[in-house]
């Protein structure tokens, strides 16, 4: 479960002033929840995410986990580039109590890296950098993952597998999606929010919401 | 103040999980005694391991603590100037000045310094004073008395370090000495006892000193003094053993007396060819003439025999006692120049002598200034701040892994 | 089924036990134990690739620096050393120096170079710092118990007072460890920093108390230089090395308030910059 009450984040801009990204957003994502949040480019979306993940703070209010939560999977965040696909896993693997292993095993089959899993990270395409990253979060078994227009990438048979594992990896956790493609939500998620102008409103439904935000 | 509606988990995944149970009732267990002390938050702490103890501790300083009295003394510890200066080299010298160390007396300055530190300096005490009766007067409160009746020397030591502090600074050469007690005759009392003693072994040092560039000296003079006797002596029993004061005069007058019988024979000689010349043979003067002449070559012969018999004895008397006279006199030379060095290194002595002055005498104290209650306090309270605060960081920085 | 109730501000009813303080910071304690351990892993690395040549570099930097320097100074037989091996001198006083220097001058990049890993909510910019730090110290480490297990070994040279200059050293890694702290998040926050720390570190050198003993100082510079915390370290080092034979001069208490205020500060700027810092 997580929990965030009363959220807010500003950032300082360059010459003084404040852009306010998210004002007083409270809300809940239960295990089982499949939520996807729509808005536009620089909305914020990120933003929340990252807060969601705990690797960025709130001006005020706060944010509670109750449960494991994925860091925020987006292209190419939290690979280090000079490192090999293979020392990455490794390390993924280390900071996150796995078996370094399985962790290994998990990727090479799922990301189909051959003998790329051994270069550098910065010597990769984007699909593969892609693949790699899924492959990564997945190896890891959070209770919630946090998903930032990741699906976007990769060729259609890997969108068809990342579809399935998403669904299998997800039965019974939580997945957060922030999209600015209605399409993706649709896909994946069973409820939905749209984040426009620092507040974010919830629907039950996703046609809804995917209403509302074509509205916008 | 607006909120956006919680999200409500969808129907299929609250079927498929459903674990929806109604709210379980809290059962609150009465928590421990020390449960409920705990702190609940950062401050609560705070006041647990920073205020509370800062508390107890100005407490005991505003209504126990005992007041404690200050003696202070300054003394100097000094050489004679232009003793044992040698230049410094390396940076020392590249920045143009002498390094401290090589200031007249400073060694010894801060041999008195450790001295007074140390476990001599309080056995030295305890021999002239009761430190334990002085540190457990019956003013003394029990935190910061002497704790035991008959302490350890080593305990003592650490209790001594506490109470006296000496300092040496560089730059003036001066050492300043504080003690403190209960009493302000005591702690002038220790004062005074660490001062004589100090003065003590400063002597020491210099009849130190002094006695190892002098022992050389001395050592040196008394040898050369018996290498004297021994010539002298060997002299004196030489002339006795061989009944002659001067054999070198002896041999001389040997060789004058044959030489004196050689002219007398010589001239009877020819006395006796001039006689025989108008003298019938059997001239009763002719044999007399005959007669002394034998009786010269006679003793001549005699003489001779004499001489050349102890000849070998003479040489030898002779140059057996040329050595000894050399000797003698060599040994006289050796004894002049050994009194010329000890001389030198008395006047050296002289100079390497180190004293100790007495700038301030231990004062009497009229006022209690220990202990500094204030700046206990308050040194304290900043202190476990600092701790705790980096306490505080490295715990909340661990918590903040586990969210 | 039951809706959720986020409207009064505090926490639902239903919301699962927090576990206690206690146990989530000595669950926190583990998690940090292991993300430092996979950073210095990480850090080994990215350093100095897989291959083993780089993993000896890292010892064989500051050693043959020290090296070189102790044997000019052999050469040359300056008399700022006293009566001690003139090698073994410099490798006391110049090795702790380069992982003070490699400390500081890598903290300026620490965080920038790292942003990638702020991804990983476990991973903490203290975490970064100290991965790295520890990694400088174990080097220089290594590389003073090997010139020092060497040297005993050869000449019988063995440290006055082991402990001493173990301690000594902690502090050393203890102070520069602060200051680290306090560039990195300096550096994150000012560019400035980041130009002025490099050549402060050469410039710092002479007054370190690296190269030279304070013994053979006049007292009035002696007295200058003592206020530099890591000119005491660097004396209280020495003499745990080589005890009697060349006086030392340092202040404990001094070193260690220092050490003590640069690592508060230190952490309390790592912390205030964290919210500063973009990726």
């Amino acid at each position: 479960m997580i929990y965030f009450d009363r959220v807010s984040k500003h950032y300082d801009l360059r010459g003084g002033g404040k852009k306010h990204v998210l004002r007083n957003v409270s809300g809940i994502i239960r295990p089982g929840d499949a939520l996807g949040i729509l808005g536009r480019n620089g909305a914020g979306k990120s933003t929340l995410v990252r807060m969601l993940a705990g690797v960025e703070h709130p001006n005020s209010g706060r944010i509670e986990r109750r449960m494991t939560v994925s860091w925020p999977l987006a292209h190419g965040v939290g690979l280090q580039n000079s490192m090999s696909g293979a020392d990455n896993a490794r390390f993924i693997a280390r900071i996150y109590n796995q078996p370094i292993k399985k962790v290994l095993d998990f990727v090479e089959d799922f990301a189909e890296l051959g003998p790329y899993m051994d270069m550098p990270a910065k010597t990769y395409s984007v699909g593969m950098m892609g693949r790699l990253l899924l492959g990564l979060s997945f190896a890891v078994d959070f209770d919630c993952y946090l998903i930032d227009e990741v699906t976007a990438t990769g060729d259609q048979r890997f969108v068809a597998r990342a579809q399935a594992l998403l669904a299998e990896k997800t039965r019974g956790r939580s997945l957060v999606l922030v999209s600015h493609v209605p399409e993706h939500l649709k896909m994946y998620c069973r409820t939905a929010a749209v984040l426009n102008e620092g507040s974010l409103t919830f629907f039950e439904d996703v046609d809804e919401a995917v209403a509302t935000y074509k509205a916008l | 103040m607006k909120l956006s509606p919680p999200i409500r988990p969808s129907e299929a995944v609250s079927t498929t999980t459903g674990v929806e149970a109604p709210p379980r009732p809290r059962v609150q267990p009465r928590p421990s005694l020390l449960a409920r002390l705990r702190p609940k938050s950062g401050m609560g702490w705070y006041v647990l391991l920073v205020l509370l103890p800062t508390a107890l501790v100005g407490l005991y300083y505003a209504t126990y603590a005992a007041d404690m009295y200050e003696a202070e003394a300054r003394i100097l510890v000094r050489g004679r100037p232009g003793a044992n200066a040698s230049g410094a080299g390396g940076i020392a010298s590249i920045l143009g000045a002498s390094a401290g160390s090589l200031r007249t007396g400073a060694e010894e300055a801060q041999a008195v310094t450790s001295f007074i530190d140390s476990l001599d300096a309080v056995n030295g005490l305890g021999r002239q004073l009761d430190l334990a009766e002085i540190w457990r007067r019956p003013e003394a409160d029990r935190i910061s008395r002497l704790w035991y009746e008959n302490p350890e020397a080593e305990r003592l030591l650490r209790y001594y370090r506490r109470r006296v502090t000496v300092e040496y600074d560089l730059e003036t050469g001066l050492i300043t000495l504080k003690v403190l007690a209960y009493r302000p005759e005591d702690s002038k009392a220790i004062a005074e006892a660490l001062l004589s003693l100090s003065e003590e072994l400063v002597n020491r040092f210099s009849a130190r000193t002094s006695q190892d560039t002098l022992r050389v000296g001395r050592e040196e003079v008394q040898i050369a003094e018996r290498r004297v006797i021994a010539a002298r002596e060997a002299l004196t029993a030489f002339r006795e053993r061989e009944q002659t004061l001067d054999p070198t005069a002896a041999a001389g007058t040997a060789v004058e007396t044959i030489g004196r019988l050689e002219g007398v024979l010589a001239q009877t000689r020819a006395e006796l060819q001039e006689k025989q010349a108008f003298m019938r043979r059997d001239n009763p003067q002719i044999q007399v003439l005959q007669n002394r002449i034998a009786a010269l070559q006679a003793q001549i012969a005699v003489e001779r025999a004499r001489r050349t018999r102890g000849e070998e004895n003479l040489t030898q008397q002779l140059s057996g006692y040329e050595r000894l006279t050399l000797e003698r006199e060599f040994a006289e030379r050796v004894y002049a120049s050994a009194i010329g060095s000890l001389e030198a290194a008395r006047a050296d002595a002289q100079r390497q002598q180190v004293f100790l002055m007495r700038v301030v005498e231990p004062n009497l104290a009229e006022r209690a200034t220990f202990p500094k209650a204030m700046f206990n306090t308050v040194t304290l309270l900043v202190a476990l701040t600092v701790l705790f605060a980096i306490g505080w960081l490295i715990m909340a920085g661990a918590r903040e892994h586990a969210s | 089924m039951s809706a959720a109730t986020g409207g009064s501000g505090g926490l639902p009813g239903d919301l699962p036990e927090r576990r206690s303080e206690f146990y989530r910071t000595l669950e926190g304690l583990r998690v940090q134990g292991r993300v430092i351990h996979a950073l210095l892993l990480r850090e080994l690395q990215t350093r100095f690739g897989r291959g083993h040549l780089g993993f000896l570099w890292l010892f064989l930097e500051p050693l043959l620096l020290a090296g070189v320097i102790g044997l000019l100074k052999s050469l040359m037989q300056s008399r700022e050393m006293g009566n001690v091996p003139p090698f073994l001198f410099v490798v006391v006083g110049y090795a702790p120096y380069f992982a003070f220097r490699a400390i500081i001058n890598r903290a300026t990049t620490a965080f920038q170079a790292n942003m990638t890993l702020m991804y990983h909510r476990q991973v903490r910019l203290l975490d970064i710092m100290l991965a790295r730090n520890l990694l400088e110290m174990g080097a220089v480490t290594c590389v003073l118990v090997i010139v020092l297990a060497g040297t005993a070994w050869i000449t019988d040279f063995s440290p006055y007072d082991l402990p001493t200059m173990v301690f000594a050293l902690l502090l050393m890694f203890a102070f520069a460890n602060g200051l680290g702290l306090l560039v990195a998040a300096g550096a994150a926050r000012w560019e400035v920093v980041d130009r002025i720390v490099h050549p402060l570190t050469y410039i710092a050198l002479p007054f370190s108390g690296a190269l030279f003993a304070l013994h053979f100082l006049p007292a009035r510079w002696r007295e200058i230089l003592l206020w530099n915390p890591q000119a005491n370290i660097h004396e209280m080092l020495r003499d745990g090395m080589f005890g009697d034979q060349i006086p030392a001069y340092y202040d404990l208490t001094y070193v260690i308030g220092w050490v003590v205020i640069v690592n508060l500060l230190g952490m309390a700027a790592v912390r205030a910059v964290r919210a500063k810092l973009e990726f």
